[in-house]
């Protein structure tokens, strides 16, 4: 009776797990099929991508929002989105929920497109001296729910960004002041530097006093921007829906930028916080477009692959690069070894760790930054930066005071951050390097950064979205960090380097020659260097003909362009 | 009775001061910055300082223990969010009906299967009946809750398309979520309950009553089951709490917007007036959900009744003795 028993509880627990299994393998299966087919495919809605993105200045990456400007139009549209914007109000910081929705919902003074800067609310702007600017608004904007908008909306909007000191960028500000109904002047306490302008004008989203003061609860939840859409339902934690109001300000379609394109009637952004139901959202179409699908699910959506009827995969490079930052403090062991750190750098297989954190989809950089930014210069793809060499490594290895004590590499445990860690990890380990890693958490990554005594190698991910030298500020420019680290980000202390920094940072020096000079100098003395570019993954249906992007590679809805 | 119920409720006081201090000092303790985290990735340290300064994150501990007590304890205030513009109660409250709607199933669904399951294993011990009962029981303490969730999505929602995968809406959302959340509440109760009955069935009145001639019916249910009743109901109230306080994966898993997700999102953002709002809330309800199960003792179990009784009457007496 036992045995019979036994053997029943099998039948049925064998049964249940071929019915489980079932679903799981097929997916398993048809992943594995699809490889290499699928990535044909993804490259080739990639460049299609990419072929629209290029359009105006023919280098990948530059141009940011595609316009969908022979696209058609669609009703209603769904994107998955990875975390709820908790607050979609117009001065409310930067969390990775708000960034989803903020051009959907908000208009700037200026957007960016193909690195060039065109106004959306400022009809043009000149510096009238090295610290003054004055921008001319145009007459006839209003916001989502008819306000009229005029320069004293201007002047409420970047006081009140300034006061929530939310806004690092808007600190360079002096005063904001209303010159007439249209004319707004911005005193700056600093001769601004490259970029700075555009990007102080990117930083606050422009609102109507009389909106902002009519909404209960500062436009937590019931937000009214300049933009053509409008809030219609908030439910915190799970959807946003937007109706196009049909009242759009600006009637000239020749002025509409990327952010501002409208295409689309109704837009739902759905919050799924885990990445696997993002796949899921798109099988069973309860999702038109996201980019949170996990890279291990890309290829099902694929050509070949299970999921790729009615699906397109679009993969484009992200603007942020992965970097390896040395400890360079007075007791670290790289302070005075350069020979150690030629030596980790040589050995690492940049090509190989693109391969094994994004399968392929990312690029290996040959810079601190990526050759996204319209300053990048294309001929350092053609120069040896550390490129994969274990013998060198090793000879510079062995001339160094490495005595085999175990190095200390931090990264931040999320994203691909860790796997990339792992990957260095095992290229060091196979010059006789051994690395300990030490992963946390964003906040405490964040704080850990700065520990002088908490590591030897830091791995981080930097990005700007104007120019290269912006992001090469966010490691290398003393000014912003001395106070806490006495030099760089990471600890650098070096004249030459501060005043290379500064040069290629200065309107009056910025150029071709002075970001030369600093990425040589940078190269020579091997404080850091980028090892690689991440993908964005964007899966959409076949609803969806081009996809556009914003300046920080999230979806823009509006802008995307509909099969007809 | 009511003397105990007071009297506890106002034991609870103490108790939540305790939870406000001990959730403070690990809050402020815990690594990482919410002025970094409002700023972004890309901030200088002088924006963080200058940011921290403006929310009042520079100050000493004690000030700012002291100053939340006096907010929470004599204001009745949980503070706002850093992040939401929004009162952490407003956000609490706003949240509660989904987590209790998935609690309140999920309780229900370990009452009505576990509890007949654990009964069933119980008077058919050693029986295909209590092998069934128990092999499902065991399955349910075994498969984590978050691959259980992933399966059921990917049966009922990607290949059957019966059910929806994610999100909030009308009852059927809540279906495959509560199914993966109760199905560990389910095995706990069943294995509890036949335990239970397991113990009661051998007593001596069972004896007496199969002796008497009642029918095996009415000896289960009428004789048996209630004094079984008090560990069930332990298993049922701890289980409650924990649902609570515990629906954070199935929560994320699901996308739905409950105090879990919340709560999480809020350390992740190292939104300390959520993170200490929702754990005082929990603290409390929890409190609450155990006082229900010492009052429910003792109306399921007349000896306990008249234990708290006596507990009071005593206490009286030494209160007039001086």
């Amino acid at each position: 009776m036992k045995k019979r028993t036994l053997a029943i509880v099998l039948a049925v627990s064998m049964m249940a797990s071929v019915l489980f299994t079932g679903c799981g393998a097929e997916a398993e299966t048809g992943a594995g099929q699809a490889g290499t087919d699928e990535m044909q495919s993804e490259q080739g809605e990639a460049q299609s991508i990419q072929s629209g993105e290029a359009e105006g200045e023919g280098t990948l990456g530059e141009a940011d929002t595609e316009t969908a400007a022979a696209g058609g139009k669609a009703d209603s549209v769904t994107v998955g989105i990875m975390a709820d914007p908790e607050n979609m109000g117009p001065w409310s910081g930067m969390s990775m929920g708000r960034i989803a929705v903020l051009f959907t919902t908000y208009e700037y003074m200026i957007t960016r497109e193909n690195g060039v800067a065109y106004g959306v609310l400022a009809k043009n702007w000149e510096q009238s001296d090295p610290q003054t600017y004055k921008v001319e608004i145009y007459d006839y904007i209003h916001d989502a729910k008819g306000n009229p908008l005029t320069a004293n909306d201007i002047v409420f909007s970047f006081e009140s960004a300034i006061a929530t000191k939310n806004y690092g960028k808007l600190s360079v500000i002096d005063s904001v002041t209303a010159v007439d109904d249209y004319n707004v002047e911005f005193k700056f306490n600093k001769a601004l530097e490259i970029g700075e302008f555009e990007n102080v004008m990117l930083e606050c989203a422009i609102v109507t006093q009389a909106a902002y003061e009519a909404s209960p609860d500062q436009m937590a939840t019931t937000p009214v921007g300049t933009s053509a859409y409008l809030v219609e339902s908030y439910v915190p934690g799970s959807e946003i829906i937007m109706k196009d109001t049909g009242n759009y300000w600006q009637t000239d379609e020749s002025l509409v930028h990327g952010t501002s394109v409208h295409n689309v009637g109704e837009i739902k952004f759905s919050v799924i916080t885990e990445a696997s139901q993002h796949t899921v959202a798109l099988q069973t179409g309860a999702v038109d477009i996201s980019n949170g699908v996990p890279d291990t699910d890309i290829s099902k959506f694929g050509e070949g692959g299970e999921f790729s009827e009615g699906n397109a995969v679009g993969i484009v490079l992200d603007n942020l690069t992965y970097d390896v930052e040395y400890n360079m403090s007075d007791s670290s062991v790289f302070k005075d070894d350069e020979n150690l750190r030629l030596a980790l750098a040589y050995a690492i297989g940049k090509e190989g760790v693109n391969v094994g954190a994004f399968n392929g989809n990312g690029k290996a950089v040959k810079d601190f930054a990526n050759a996204t930014y319209p300053d990048y210069n294309p001929e350092w793809d053609n120069e040896d930066y550390y490129d994969y060499d274990v013998d060198k490594a090793k000879e510079y290895l062995e001339q160094s005071n490495y005595d085999g004590s175990t190095l200390r590499l931090e990264y931040i445990n999320s994203g691909m951050s860790e796997m990339i860690a792992q990957l260095l990890q095992a290229y060091w380990g196979q010059i006789g390097v051994t690395v300990e890693l030490i992963g946390y958490d964003q906040m405490m990554g964040q704080q850990e950064q700065y520990n002088k005594e908490g590591f030897d190698i830091l791995v981080k991910t930097t990005g700007s979205t104007d120019y290269i030298v912006n992001q090469w500020k966010l490691c290398w420019d003393a000014r912003d960090y001395r106070e806490i680290t006495g030099g760089t980000a990471n600890f650098v202390v070096d004249e030459k380097l501060d005043e290379l920094m500064q040069a290629a940072l200065s309107t009056e020096t910025y150029g071709a020659e002075s970001i030369e000079a600093f990425h040589d100098y940078l190269v020579e003395k091997c404080y850091g260097y980028g090892v690689v570019q991440g993908p964005v993954n964007i899966v959409h249906s076949d609803k969806i003909v081009n996809v556009a992007l914003d300046i920080r590679k999230q979806i823009l809805p509006g802008a995307c362009s509909y099969a007809q | 009775m009511w003397k105990y119920v007071i009297k506890r409720l106002l034991w609870m006081i103490p108790v939540l001061l305790g939870i406000a201090i001990v959730i403070f000092t690990i809050m402020y303790f815990c690594p990482g910055d919410p002025a970094a985290a409002i700023l972004g990735n890309s901030a200088t340290p002088a924006a963080i300082e200058a940011k921290r300064v403006e929310m009042g994150l520079d100050r000493p501990y004690i000030v700012r223990l002291l100053d939340y007590l006096k907010q929470v304890f004599l204001h009745f205030d949980l503070g706002a969010s850093y992040f939401q513009n929004q009162s952490v109660m407003s956000g609490i409250l706003y949240r509660l009906p989904y987590t209790i709607t998935i609690a309140v199933i999920c309780m229900l669904l370990q009452i009505l299967i576990g509890t007949p399951l654990g009964i069933t294993a119980a008077v058919h011990q050693n029986g295909f009946a209590d092998r069934i009962c128990m092999v499902i029981a065991l399955a349910g303490v075994s498969i984590p809750g978050f691959w259980l969730a992933m399966m059921l999505v990917l049966f009922f929602a990607v290949r059957l398309g019966w059910l929806p995968p994610y999100g909030v809406g009308g009852i059927q959302y809540f279906i495959l979520p509560c199914i993966a959340n109760a199905f560990a509440g389910i095995a706990s109760q069943a294995r509890q309950t036949r335990s239970s009955m397991l113990e009661v069935i051998r007593s001596d009145y069972i004896v007496t009553a199969r002796a008497k001639g009642l029918s095996e019916r009415e000896i289960l249910y009428k004789h048996a089951l209630p004094n079984a009743l008090i560990p069930i109901i332990t298993v049922v109230g701890n289980g409650m709490g924990m649902m609570l306080g515990g629906t954070v994966v199935i929560e994320s898993v699901f996308s739905i917007p409950g105090i879990g997700m919340y709560t999480t999102s809020a350390i992740n953002n190292r939104d300390y007036p959520v993170v200490m709002g929702g754990v005082l809330f929990l603290g409390a309800l929890f409190s609450l959900i155990m006082l229900l199960v010492d009052v429910i003792y003792a109306y399921v179990d007349p000896r306990i009744k008249a234990q708290y009784e006596g507990q009071q009457k005593s206490w009286g007496r030494r209160k007039a003795n001086g």
